[in-house]
C-alpha cells in the first residue's frame, strides 16, 4: 500500500510540475457550457423575430393585423418594421430579418366581403427557428380573424354600407340595429369565449397555472449553463482520465515504465498505482467542475448522491481508459484511440446535446455509453433535486461498467507493463 | 516552385499515413453531418408527434381532435380503454380529452388542457405542439359559436359542414432565394464542414509542426538549397492542401451521397472555400509556430476550433444568438466563411456575394502568415 501511495504522489507531482494539458480538459466543460449559456441564455437579450411588415392596405382589418406584430405585448418577443415591398424584399435578400408580410391592397375590404383573401409570408431561407415563430404566429392571427369575422357576421353585414360611404353619418337607428347585433353575438359567445371553453395549460402563452413558490428561471444564463454541465462535465472527466493513464504508454515509451519495474515492484502494483492515480486525478477534476457548478446553483442537492454518483463515476472512467490504454500499442495509437471513442460517446451519449434532442437512432445508442448514465445521474440531482434513491439506477450501472471496465483494462495493461519491462 | 510543393506534399503525405486521419477527415464529419441533419429537420424526420387520449368519446372531442391535423404532425388518438394501452404510454407527448369534455365545452365550463411529456422527449417539439393545440382550439371555438349563433344543431355533421368551406383568410407562405428553405443536412453540412476542416488543419497542421520544431527537423531543413521564404511557403501550402482535400471530399460527399445543392456559382463556391483553406492554413500554421508540444498544439487546436466553430453558427443557427454575440463571432474566420455559404446555398446568389467575405479571409491568411513567419524566422 505505502509503494502505491508513493508511486500515485510522484505522479502527482509530476503533473504538478506540467498541468496545462490537465487545466485545459478542465476548462472544456466550462467553457463549452458557457459558451451555450451565452448562445442561448435568455434573459435580456433574446434573439427577437426580425418582421418586416408590407402594408399595401392600410384599412381597418389590415391594420389590425399588423399591430399584432407591433403591440407592446409582442415587442418581447417581435422586432417590426413597417417597409415598402422593395424595400422588404431587398432586406430579406440580405438575409437581414426573419419573415416579411404582405398584407395586399384590398384586404379590408374583401375580409369585410366574405371574399376570400391572403396574406403572404415570405420566409429567410438561411433561418429555420424564427420564420417558422413568424409563420405560426401569423397563422394563428389569420385563425382568429377568420374564426371572428364568421361569428361576427351580422354586425359587420349592417355596418358594410356605413363603412363604405365616408360622408354620411350613421343614423341612430343603424347605430342601435348594429349595436344590438354585436351584444347578441357577444352574448352568445360569452359561454365560450370568456373565458375559453376549452384552455391550454401554456407558459409560451401566458396561460400557464401558476405554481406556488415557483419561480420560472429555465432560460436564463445561468439556467442553460447548469443544464449543459452535466453532460460536458462528464466528458472532460473521461479527457481527464485519459491523461491519468496516457502516463502507462509515456513512461513505457521513455523508458521510465522499465526502471520502475527493476525495483521489487510487480506490474500489477505499477497497474494499481496507475488506476489510482487517474481516479484521484478524475476526482479531482469532478470536485472542481462541482464547485463550479455550486457557484451558480440556486437549489440544493443532496451531496450523498452527489458522492454516490461521483465515486461510480470516476470507477468507470477509470475503467474505460484502462481499456483504451491496454488495447493501444504504441501511446499515439493510444492518444488517436481514446480521442475517437471520447468524441463519439460525447455525441452519442449525449455529452454535448441533451439525449432527447438526438435523433432516435441515437438516442437508442445513447445507454451503451457509460457517459450517458454519468449524465443522467448528475441531471437527475440537478434538475430533480434527486436523492439517493432517485440516482441508484445510473450509480448502480456505472458501478458494473466500471468494475468490468477495470477487470479488463487491468489485465490489458500488465501486459503493457511487461511489454515496457522489456523495451 | 517544384521544391514548395514538395515541401507541401509532404505533409499531406504524412498526414494521410496516419490512418486515424480517414476517421477525422470524413467519417466524425459525416457523422456530425447525418446527427445535425436529423436535428434540423433532415431526412423527413421533422414531424412533431402528438397523441390525444380521448377518454370523452363525444362529437366535439372528436372535431377537435381533428383540428389538430397539420403537415408534419404525427398524430395518434386513442380512445375508450386504448387511452390506458400500452401503445398510449409510449408515447413522447400527449393530450387528455377528459370525460365530459364535449358536454363541459358546449355548456362553457372550461375545459383545461395541458401537453403532457415523456422524460425524453425534444422541449422544441412540445412547444410546437403548444402552438398546434392553440390554433386548433381558435378554429373548434370559432365553428362552435357560428353554430350556436346560428342556433344550429349541434353535431358532427354540422360541425363538419362549417369546416369544409374555404377560408375567408388564408396564410400562404413561400421562402425566398433559392425558393425552398435551407433545412436538415442543407443546413448541417456547410457548418459541420466548416468545423471540422477547421480543426482537422489547426490540429494537424500545428501538431505536425511542433514535432519538426522538436526534432529538429524544420533546422534540417533550413540547411537545404531553399530560402526561408520557400520553406514557409512550402509550410503553409501543406496546410491549405489537407484543408482543400477534406473540403473536396465533403462537398463530394454531400453531392452524391446526401444530393446536395450547393447554388448556381462554382466559381464562387470555389473561391469562397480556397479562401477559407487558406485562412485556417494560417491560423494552423502560426499555432505550430508558437506553441510548444504537440499535446498543446492538439489541446489549443481542439479548444480553438470549438470556440468558433461554435460561435460562428457552424454547431447550431447564428439565428438564435443575441444579435451582438452575431457580430462579435465576425472576428473569427468561420463566421465570414458561412455567411458566403449561406448567400450561395441559401440564397441562390452568384459570385458577387462571396466576394467579401473571401477577401475578408484571404486577409486573415495573411495576417496569420506572416505573424507566423515572424516566429519560424526567428528559430
Amino acid at each position: 500500500m505505502g509503494i502505491i501511495a508513493h508511486l500515485v504522489a510522484k505522479d502527482v507531482r509530476r503533473k504538478a510540475r506540467s498541468p496545462l494539458g490537465l487545466i485545459a480538459a478542465l476548462a472544456f466543460p466550462l467553457l463549452f457550457a458557457g459558451l451555450i449559456a451565452l448562445a442561448f441564455g435568455r434573459g435580456d437579450s433574446i434573439p427577437k423575430v426580425r418582421i418586416l411588415v408590407d402594408n399595401e392596405d392600410d384599412g381597418l382589418v389590415a391594420s389590425l393585423v399588423a399591430s399584432a406584430f407591433t403591440s407592446q405585448q409582442a415587442s418581447a418577443y417581435f422586432d417590426a418594421k413597417t417597409v415598402t415591398a422593395d424595400e422588404g424584399r431587398k432586406l430579406i435578400d440580405d438575409g437581414k430579418a426573419s419573415a416579411l408580410l404582405i398584407i395586399p391592397k384590398g384586404f379590408t375590404a374583401d375580409v369585410l366581403d366574405k371574399k376570400p383573401v391572403k396574406l403572404s409570408l415570405l420566409r429567410n431561407p438561411a433561418e429555420g427557428i424564427l420564420p417558422e415563430i413568424a409563420e405560426q404566429m401569423t397563422g394563428a392571427i389569420v385563425d382568429v380573424l377568420d374564426a371572428a369575422r364568421r361569428v361576427f357576421d351580422k354586425p359587420i353585414e349592417e355596418l358594410r354600407p356605413l363603412l363604405a360611404d365616408d360622408d354620411k353619418a350613421p343614423a341612430d337607428a343603424d347605430v342601435i340595429t348594429i349595436s344590438l347585433s354585436v351584444k347578441k353575438a357577444i352574448e352568445g359567445l360569452s359561454g365560450l369565449v370568456n373565458p375559453p371553453a376549452i384552455a391550454l395549460e401554456s407558459e409560451m402563452f401566458g396561460t400557464a397555472v401558476k405554481k406556488e413558490d415557483k419561480k420560472s428561471n429555465g432560460d436564463t444564463p445561468s439556467a442553460i449553463f447548469l443544464a449543459v454541465l452535466p453532460g460536458v462535465a462528464v466528458y472532460g472527466l473521461f479527457l481527464v482520465a485519459d491523461q491519468g493513464m496516457r502516463d502507462v504508454m509515456t513512461e513505457r515509451t521513455l523508458g521510465t515504465m522499465r526502471r520502475q519495474l527493476a525495483a521489487p515492484v510487480t506490474a500489477n502494483t505499477v497497474i494499481l498505482a496507475k488506476a489510482a492515480y487517474t481516479a484521484i486525478l478524475a476526482a479531482a477534476a469532478l470536485f472542481v467542475m462541482a464547485a463550479v457548478g455550486a457557484a451558480v446553483l440556486t437549489t440544493s442537492v443532496s451531496v450523498a448522491a452527489f458522492l454516490l454518483v461521483a465515486f461510480c463515476l470516476v470507477l468507470a472512467v477509470t475503467g474505460t481508459a484502462a481499456v483504451i490504454y491496454g488495447l493501444a500499442k504504441t501511446e499515439r495509437q493510444a492518444a488517436t484511440l481514446g480521442n475517437m471513442v471520447f468524441l463519439m460517446m460525447g455525441f452519442l451519449g449525449g455529452g454535448f446535446i441533451r439525449v432527447e434532442g438526438l435523433p432516435a437512432a441515437i438516442r437508442a445508442i445513447a445507454p451503451f455509453t457509460p457517459l450517458y448514465w454519468g449524465t443522467k445521474g448528475f441531471r437527475a440531482l440537478l434538475e430533480n433535486g434527486a436523492g439517493v434513491a432517485g440516482v441508484l439506477q445510473p450509480a448502480l450501472v456505472l458501478l458494473a461498467i466500471g468494475v468490468v471496465l477495470l477487470a479488463a483494462g487491468a489485465a490489458a495493461l500488465r501486459r503493457t507493463a511487461k511489454a515496457g519491462a522489456g523495451a | 516552385m517544384r521544391s514548395l510543393w514538395r515541401l507541401a506534399m509532404n505533409d499531406v503525405r504524412l498526414t494521410l499515413r496516419d490512418r486515424a486521419a480517414f476517421f477525422w477527415l470524413l467519417i466524425l464529419p459525416v457523422f456530425l453531418i447525418w446527427m445535425f441533419g436529423h436535428m434540423f429537420s433532415g431526412g423527413g424526420g421533422a414531424n412533431v408527434s402528438l397523441a390525444v387520449r380521448d377518454r370523452d368519446g363525444g362529437w366535439l372531442a372528436a372535431a377537435f381532435t381533428e383540428e389538430l391535423q397539420a403537415p408534419n404532425v404525427v398524430l395518434k388518438v386513442y380512445r375508450g380503454p386504448e387511452a390506458d394501452g400500452e401503445e398510449a404510454k409510449k408515447a413522447a407527448r400527449w393530450i387528455e380529452l377528459p370525460a365530459g369534455f364535449t358536454a363541459g365545452a358546449l355548456a362553457g365550463h372550461q375545459q383545461l388542457l395541458r401537453i403532457q411529456s415523456a422524460e425524453d422527449a425534444s422541449t422544441d417539439y412540445s412547444r410546437a405542439a403548444e402552438v398546434l393545440v392553440t390554433r386548433a382550439i381558435v378554429r373548434t371555438l370559432g365553428r362552435v359559436a357560428e353554430m350556436k349563433g346560428a342556433n344550429a344543431s349541434m353535431d358532427t355533421a354540422t360541425y363538419e359542414a362549417l369546416k369544409a368551406r374555404p377560408p375567408i383568410i388564408a396564410l400562404e407562405s413561400s421562402t425566398a432565394g433559392t425558393g425552398h428553405a435551407v433545412r436538415g443536412f442543407e443546413q448541417s453540412l456547410p457548418g459541420n464542414m466548416t468545423f471540422t476542416v477547421m480543426m482537422m488543419t489547426l490540429i494537424y497542421g500545428a501538431v505536425y509542426l511542433t514535432i519538426e520544431k522538436r526534432e529538429g527537423i524544420l533546422k534540417r531543413q533550413l540547411t537545404l538549397p531553399l530560402s526561408r521564404e520557400a520553406i514557409f511557403l512550402g509550410k503553409v501550402l501543406g496546410r491549405l492542401l489537407i484543408a482543400m482535400l477534406q473540403i473536396a471530399i465533403l462537398v463530394a460527399f454531400g453531392k452524391f451521397a446526401f444530393k446536395l445543392d450547393f447554388g448556381s456559382s462554382p466559381a464562387g463556391l470555389a473561391v469562397l472555400l480556397l479562401a477559407y483553406a487558406f485562412s485556417i492554413a494560417g491560423i494552423s500554421t502560426f499555432l505550430g509556430a508558437i506553441l510548444a508540444n504537440p499535446e498543446q498544439a492538439s489541446t489549443v487546436g481542439w479548444l480553438s476550433s470549438t470556440v468558433m466553430g461554435a460561435l460562428s453558427g457552424c454547431w447550431w443557427p447564428a439565428e438564435v444568438m443575441p444579435g451582438w454575440l452575431q457580430k462579435a463571432a465576425h472576428v473569427f474566420p468561420p463566421a465570414w466563411a458561412m455567411d458566403g455559404l449561406h448567400a450561395l446555398i441559401s440564397f441562390g446568389k452568384g459570385f458577387e456575394a462571396v466576394a467579401a467575405p473571401s477577401l475578408v479571409l484571404v486577409a486573415f491568411g495573411a495576417a496569420f502568415s506572416w505573424l507566423a513567419a515572424r516566429r519560424l524566422r526567428a528559430l
